[in-house]
């Protein structure tokens, strides 16, 4: 979940009226978020990944002033003469920018923490850390324009990056800076790397990596902004840039336009025009199960923070979430009010049923229980330790590519050791422990579509301070004979039983199962301190019986 | 050695009952229901009848002839008695005596009085019970601990969510652990550069797996990247089918869904599917890299939002909760989504459980469904923490819910609750 972390004061101050914690918690929830904690003044409201427009307290405040006063910001930008010019050579590693200049702006702590915190969130979520977007913000008042963005040899890429003091090439930056540790990924195997660079050679910034020093850090002395966003997708460049510049002008900037020069075509950016959007009043009340009129649904928009001109709607620049008409009427059953839906409850007749698999696996679990045994639940995430080495055991399996959880990393292909397991975690307690599970294993398969086999097993143990072979075979056996399932035991030789104390399962002259006593071995490695007899027998033939 | 059991002894005392009964009938004739009142009547009966002393007339007992005579003359079996303690009786003698059950060897005489533990069947085939005393128990003392067969408590919850899904008409559905992103995510409009494919929250494995038939996967790739026919923009970044052929485990049951919805859905439906899914992350006190989600989907004519909020409202009420609220959220396949919070009388606290949402246009386009479809999904392990009170996922699900916890829990906790 995305955060939106700020000062509850600072946050109270930007909305247009006084407003309690509790009023603000109701708006927030109205809205569809929740304050995750508030610590003295430190809030944390829980965003959904749709809006990373509220991912700044102006954000924030500018939809809840809408929400409660109407009459939604409107932005636009005046022409500043300014241009970027693109070199072609970018097209290999960074092939889009589109840039913005904002003035007259009035920085302090506050503030300034705010937009660096603002890039940040946006970096992580919407730019997806930075690969479909890289922000950067510079004084304008250091840099000599026009800008220029190309790419160029690593090598020859000379500057100091910001939070450092000395000078580094790209190369040096990707291997030493904490920040082309964290995205050099991004540019790795590129024989160019691109940069901004001013018309007097100073380089303002090696995107989507860091900023130079000199030219790339905004103080509470700056008054004016260049902005820049690069990356591989022009629409979600254009959106993170409203994103930004929006944010700056409700600081109390002034929005400029920079001419952005392709060898093949102009921009002229930010674009801050809404977008108009159709709403069909039919489709609104089919949707939410309500009664409303035209205008009332225009009304509810325009508390959402959509424009309204001359009966028409445009949807605000900042917002990146609208790709169809059923977002513009989450939208209006937002601002209609979640608790003044009144729920309705449909008769649909239809029958209901379970599974026939869940219906046998029922039958067998009755079963079992009747023969005295616990049922268990354990996991299907398993590692080769558990399933192979300490059991004594190999087959093919399944194993993870990426687990984060360091105690697993393949599924489990035999129940027997998680069972195991249970009996190891219940040793304090009163003997004998009669166990069992019924439960999937995960094999590898070529021949489907997943490349493996779900197999649902029946797994069962005894152990007791004396427990022999005949105890679990003769619960088998009542297995057996209560489904009416003829089978046989055919002597096994298998390492993680006792020789001669284990047999291996045979239905229809296949085998399907293994039944015996634990090698000591496998005990040991288990740190079980009592004999254990057990079997494992495949039902996957009896589920998919027809 | 024999000796007198104490039904032998009591004739000694007191003569033999048929001895007793010929005395009283030679004094006067009996009527059959007044003679029944006599002490020990059916032996004397059984053995006057034998004997030939007697007869019975228009019910009155009356003595035969050798009746009279057997009151005057001294009785075998009586001169017997006499006889055991001095030891003398003869072979035929102890024969006679043992099958009327008047003596037995001293031996058993001496077991029998002493106090016994257990019933068992010789002494009720004996009759051998009426001689012995059993030891007193001390009846006041509780039970010793035994441990019956138990269904685990996270199955009662399962079991009860399915109980519930097919009293409100839903049919159960499955599918594999181990999914195609295409079927856990692509196929239900979820971007190819969504956050929830990233490693740190999906579980991949090695090697691809196969994409369905052509004809869904082009209408899939149209969608994604243009909205198709829906009027969607579309999520504008290229489809591509080797994302979404990548092998790994479900991270929701939402993918049994979609490939039912692939398989082909009638109109009225409703199904449900309760199944284990997996996210990439390390294990604490409320997280477990696996899981289980309940979820069920309806699809119908005239479905909309408050229908959604009347199916989640019937739900709760059949796990027990009265209270609710909603909550507008986010969900990349649903449009509108609610989260859904039930008030616990019990905790005095609000709880979610529920996520819920109508299926967005693009994410039904490509299975040619034209009604709308609601559904909502429940956190299965979450549900059982709240109604076993426990404050670990550990102690409801995998190896580390022991013993201990699966002999001690009130198997009546989910009705309860």
């Amino acid at each position: 979940m995305v955060m939106l972390n700020t000062s509850l004061n600072y946050l109270q101050t930007l909305i247009k009226k006084k407003v309690s914690v509790k009023e603000l918690e109701d708006i927030l929830f109205n809205l569809g978020f929740e304050i995750d904690s508030l610590k003295g003044d430190e809030i944390a409201i829980e965003i959904t990944p749709d809006r990373p427009d509220l991912l700044s307290t102006h954000g924030l405040a500018r939809a809840i002033n809408a929400f409660l006063f109407k009459k939604p910001e409107k932005y636009e930008a005046k022409k500043s003469e300014i241009k970027v010019i693109v070199d072609e050579s970018v097209n290999s590693v960074r092939p889009y920018t589109v840039c913005s200049v904002v003035r007259n702006l009035k920085f302090d702590e506050q503030n300034l923490k705010e937009i660096v915190n603002f890039q940040e969130k946006l970096h992580e979520t919407f730019a997806r850390k930075r690969k479909k977007a890289a922000i950067g913000i510079y004084p304008l008042e250091k840099i000599t324009p026009p800008i220029y963005y190309k790419a160029v040899e690593p090598q020859k890429i000379k500057f100091v990056p910001l939070d450092s003091d000395k000078e580094m090439n790209g190369n040096e930056i990707l291997k030493k800076h904490e920040k082309g540790r964290k995205y050099g990924e991004l540019l790795l195997g590129k024989k160019l790397y691109p940069i901004f660079i001013d018309s007097k050679n100073e380089i303002l910034s090696m995107p989507p990596i860091i900023n130079s020093a000199k030219l790339g850090k905004v103080t509470t002395k700056t008054k004016d902004v260049f902005i820049e966003c690069s990356g591989e997708d022009i629409s979600t460049l254009l959106k993170t840039l409203n994103l930004i510049a929006t944010t700056l002008a409700d600081f109390g900037g002034k929005i400029y336009s920079v001419e952005v020069v392709y060898p093949d075509k102009k921009l002229e950016t930010p674009d801050l025009k809404p977008e108009e959007v159709k709403i069909n009043i039919l489709n609104v009340n089919k949707i939410l199960g309500t009664n409303i009129s035209k205008e009332e649904a225009i009304n509810f928009l325009e508390r959402m923070g959509y424009l309204i001109e001359d009966g028409k709607v445009f949807a605000p620049c900042y917002r990146t979430d609208i790709l169809h008409e059923i977002d513009i009427i989450d939208d209006i059953g937002r601002a209609y009010g979640v608790k003044n839906f009144k729920p309705d409850f449909p008769l649909i007749a239809t029958t209901g049923g379970l599974l026939k698999e869940t219906k046998i696996k029922n039958r067998i679990r009755e079963l079992m229980i009747g023969l005295g045994f616990q049922e268990v639940f354990t996991l299907i995430l398993s590692s080769s330790e558990e399933q192979f080495s300490k059991m004594r055991y190999e087959s093919k399996a399944i194993f993870l590519q990426n687990q984060i959880e360091k105690s697993i990393n393949m599924l489990r292909v035999s129940l027997l050791p998680e069972l195991l397991k249970v009996l190891k975690n219940s040793q304090h307690y009163s003997f004998p422990q009669k166990i069992f599970e019924i439960a999937e294993v995960i094999l590898p398969d070529e021949k489907t579509e997943t490349k493996s086999v779900d197999k649902t097993n029946i797994c069962a143990l005894i152990s007791n301070s004396v427990v022999n072979y005949e105890e679990i075979s003769s619960v088998l056996d009542s297995l057996f004979s209560n489904l009416h399932i003829n089978y046989k035991l055919k002597e096994a030789r298998d390492k993680r039983f006792i020789n001669g104390r284990s047999a291996k399962i045979i239905i229809n002259k296949e085998e399907r199962g293994i039944i015996g006593e634990f090698c000591p071995k496998v005990l040991e490695n288990f740190n079980l301190e009592n004999p254990v007899v057990g079997f494992e027998l495949d039902l996957s033939l009896l589920l998919k019986q027809p | 050695m024999y000796k007198l059991t104490e039904e032998g002894l009591k004739y000694l005392k007191k003569g033999l009952p048929e001895i007793n009964l010929v005395k009283k009938l030679k004094e006067r004739e009996l009527k059959f229901a007044d003679a029944k009142k006599l002490e020990n009547f059916n032996i004397a009966l059984q053995w006057a009848k034998k004997n030939n002393w007697i007869k019975i007339e228009k019910g009155i007992l009356k003595l035969t002839e050798k009746g009279e005579k057997a009151t005057k003359e001294k009785y075998k079996i009586e001169e017997l008695l006499n006889k055991v303690a001095k030891n003398e009786l003869s072979e035929e003698e102890v024969r006679i005596l043992s099958k009327r059950n008047l003596i037995k060897k001293e031996k058993e005489i001496r077991m029998e009085r002493k106090e016994i533990l257990n019933l068992t069947p010789e002494l009720l085939k004996t009759g051998l019970w009426r001689e012995v005393k059993f030891k007193k128990y001390n009846v006041e003392v509780p039970g010793k601990k035994i441990y019956p067969g138990k269904k685990h408590p996270l199955n009662l919850i399962i079991e009860k969510i399915r109980e519930i899904f097919v009293e409100m008409g839903f049919k159960e559905i499955n599918g594999p652990l181990i999914e195609t992103a295409f079927w856990d995510m692509d196929s239900m409009f979820i971007p190819q550069d969504h956050p929830a494919r990233e490693i740190q929250d999906t579980f991949y494995l090695s090697g691809k797996g196969d994409l369905p038939d052509k004809d869904l996967v082009d209408k899939v790739r149209e969608i994604q990247e243009k909205g198709g026919k829906t009027g969607s923009i579309g999520w504008r970044i290229k489809w591509n089918p080797e994302i979404a052929r990548q092998l790994l485990l479900r991270t929701h049951t939402t993918a049994v869904t979609y490939r039912k919805f692939a398989r082909g859905i009638e109109i009225p439906s409703k199904y449900f599917c309760i199944g284990r899914v997996f996210r990439n992350e390390e294990a604490d006190s409320t997280h477990l890299p696996e899981f289980h989600q309940a979820e069920g989907f309806i699809a119908a004519e005239g479905l909309n939002l408050r229908s959604l909020m009347g199916f989640i409202k019937e739900f709760y009420s059949k796990i027990g909760i009265e209270k609710i609220k909603f909550k507008f959220a986010y969900n990349p396949y649903t449009e509108p989504s609610l989260e859904a919070f039930g008030y616990s009388e019990k905790m005095k606290r609000w709880i979610e459980l529920i996520n819920s949402g109508i299926f967005r246009p693009e994410a039904l386009a490509p299975y040619n469904i034209k009604v709308p479809v609601i559904a909502w999904g429940l956190a299965v392990e979450r549900l059982a923490m709240f109604v076993f009170e426990k404050k670990s996922i550990k102690e409801i699900l995998g190896h580390t819910c022991d013993l201990k916890d699966l002999r001690q829990y009130d198997i009546l906790k989910v009705e309860k609750w």
